[in-house]
């Protein structure tokens, strides 16, 4: 049931528009032209434009954080916590409420938490065969969740805990008062505001840090600290062992695999093959140890099996040959006397 | 709400608009950046306007809320009135679609770009736009209609 006019709904529907393109800041002369035109064209359109504009500064303010000024403050529903990230106040012009109020005050209550208590706490994400997926979270963390995985994530008032059941995903982690950690094979790698990848390997954990920082620690977050990684590094710890061991890489190709390139560097092939092997029907075998050792470095489309059997049939140490339900890899040596 | 805070707003749009329809149908250069204009044309009009002596005898209550003003505050009503559209406003972005709130989350609380957005939810800026877009006029539209029916 709307009571609006249509005009006012494509006046408003205008002004939205040119909103978003200002802010954008890119507008070529013609175009600031053309909004001019229109802005003239009634006043209707400058009415909708400031309340846009209003509309905006509100989101921001609620977004951020509110201003608890008497006597607006007086909300029953809010839950007072500290801010980690406050800005610093902003005057607001004294005359009238309707210019864009940018306004936010240290240390007071962000309205916006109250609204976490009503969003789902648990759900179980899984991504199948061939099929990774991308998808916000609730608090809008956005998850890159390879194929043949698993997640599960509950959250709280006070914290985000996500679990790595299995497979690989990256968390491009969304500012919030409550922590975010991520607990995978009896780790927790636990977020300071940034993006990473986490992934169960064969014999180890693999955190890439892509953006910011994060801590890892042992025993499900009671143990150790066993890594401290800033971005552009990787840690692999052995599951058995806690063993750790860090490498500097390239930040981009961490997260290449969210366009399914699998991007390799002095890795053993097994764990090359187990990266193609999650996102095609036709799959790689290797048939002998000595092969699954030998480490790699290289750059491919995840589905284009063709590139990747040439690249291998360039190594000098493997061969490979197709049978009806793989693509097997062999040692040169052991394949010859056979 | 109090008749005469709404009367003002209208009569500033009013002059406001007056004004850049004055600049635009004048003979000079073409306003470069119009938006800047419009802001700074109506920023100044609400100066002028608080600013303004008044030869009538004023109500009390009146009287406070003006020198509240001219001390950089603002009047009870104001903030209350906007206290309840922010409200209003939290109430609608539950509602919204999760890519719609997502992207309004990552421009107005991150302060991302559109490209940025895009690129984080693997959709276009293009996309993104729209997304924002269609934000704002849902919130402009059912904040309209609360206001209205108030």
């Amino acid at each position: 049931m709307s009571a609006v006019p249509p005009d006012r709904v494509a006046a408003t529907e205008a002004a939205a528009q040119w909103h978003v393109l200002q802010r954008e800041g890119r507008l070529s002369q013609a175009q600031q032209r053309r909004f001019m035109d229109w802005l003239v064209a009634s006043p209707e359109h400058l009415r909708e434009y400031l309340a846009v504009a209003r509309v905006a500064g509100d989101l921001h303010a609620v977004l951020t954080c509110e201003v608890a000024r008497a006597p607006s403050a007086r909300h029953g529903n809010v839950v007072q916590l500290p801010l980690r990230n406050a800005r610093a106040p902003v005057r607001a012009s004294g005359t009238r409420g309707w210019r864009r109020l940018a306004a936010c005050i240290a240390g007071l209550a962000c309205l916006g938490v109250a609204g976490f208590a009503a969003w789902p706490t648990s759900q179980r994400y899984v991504a199948a065969h061939g099929a990774p997926r991308s998808f916000a979270l609730p608090d809008h963390t956005v998850v890159h969740l390879n194929a043949e995985s698993a997640l599960s994530m509950r959250y709280s008032l006070f914290d985000r805990r996500v679990e790595l059941e299995r497979g690989q995903a990256s968390f491009v982690v969304a500012k919030d008062v409550r922590p975010f950690a991520v607990h995978a094979a009896g780790l927790k790698v636990r977020d300071i505001g940034t993006t990473f990848d986490v992934s169960l390997l064969r014999e180890q954990v693999r955190i890439d840090v892509a953006e910011g920082r994060v801590r890892v620690i042992g025993d499900a977050g009671e143990g150790r600290l066993l890594a401290d990684l800033q971005a552009g590094q990787r840690a692999e710890v052995d599951y058995r062992s806690d063993a750790v061991a860090i490498s500097q890489e390239d930040p981009q190709s961490m997260t290449a695999w969210w366009q399914r390139r699998v991007v390799f560097r002095d890795e053993p092939l097994l764990t090359v093959v187990d990266r193609f092997n999650r996102l095609n029907r036709l799959q790689l075998q290797v048939d002998d140890a000595t092969a699954g050792e030998l480490r790699l470095t290289g750059n491919l489309r995840g589905d284009d099996l063709a590139s990747l059997r040439a690249f291998l049939d360039d190594q000098p140490a493997l061969v490979t040959h197709a049978s009806a339900d793989a693509i097997h890899i062999a040692s040169r040596l052991t394949h010859d006397k056979d | 709400m109090r008749r005469g805070a709404h009367d003002e707003a209208e009569d500033l749009v009013q002059e406001t608009w007056l004004r850049l329809l004055r600049a635009h149908r004048g003979e000079g250069e073409p306003i470069a950046n119009p938006e800047a204009y419009l802001f700074t044309v109506a920023a100044n009009l609400a100066r002028e306007r608080a600013l303004r002596p008044r030869h009538t005898l004023l109500p009390m209550d009146e009287l406070e809320q003006l020198t509240h003003q001219l001390e950089g505050g603002e009047c009870a009503e104001q903030a209350t009135e906007r206290a309840q559209r922010r409200q209003r406003v939290r109430e609608l972005l539950d509602g919204l679609p999760e890519r719609t709130r997502a992207v309004l989350v990552m421009q107005y609380r991150d302060g991302l770009t559109y490209k940025q957005i895009g690129d984080r939810m693997g959709v276009s800026a293009h996309m993104v736009k729209k997304h924002v877009v269609r934000g704002l006029a849902v919130c402009r539209q059912a904040v309209s209609e609360t206001g209205e029916a108030a």
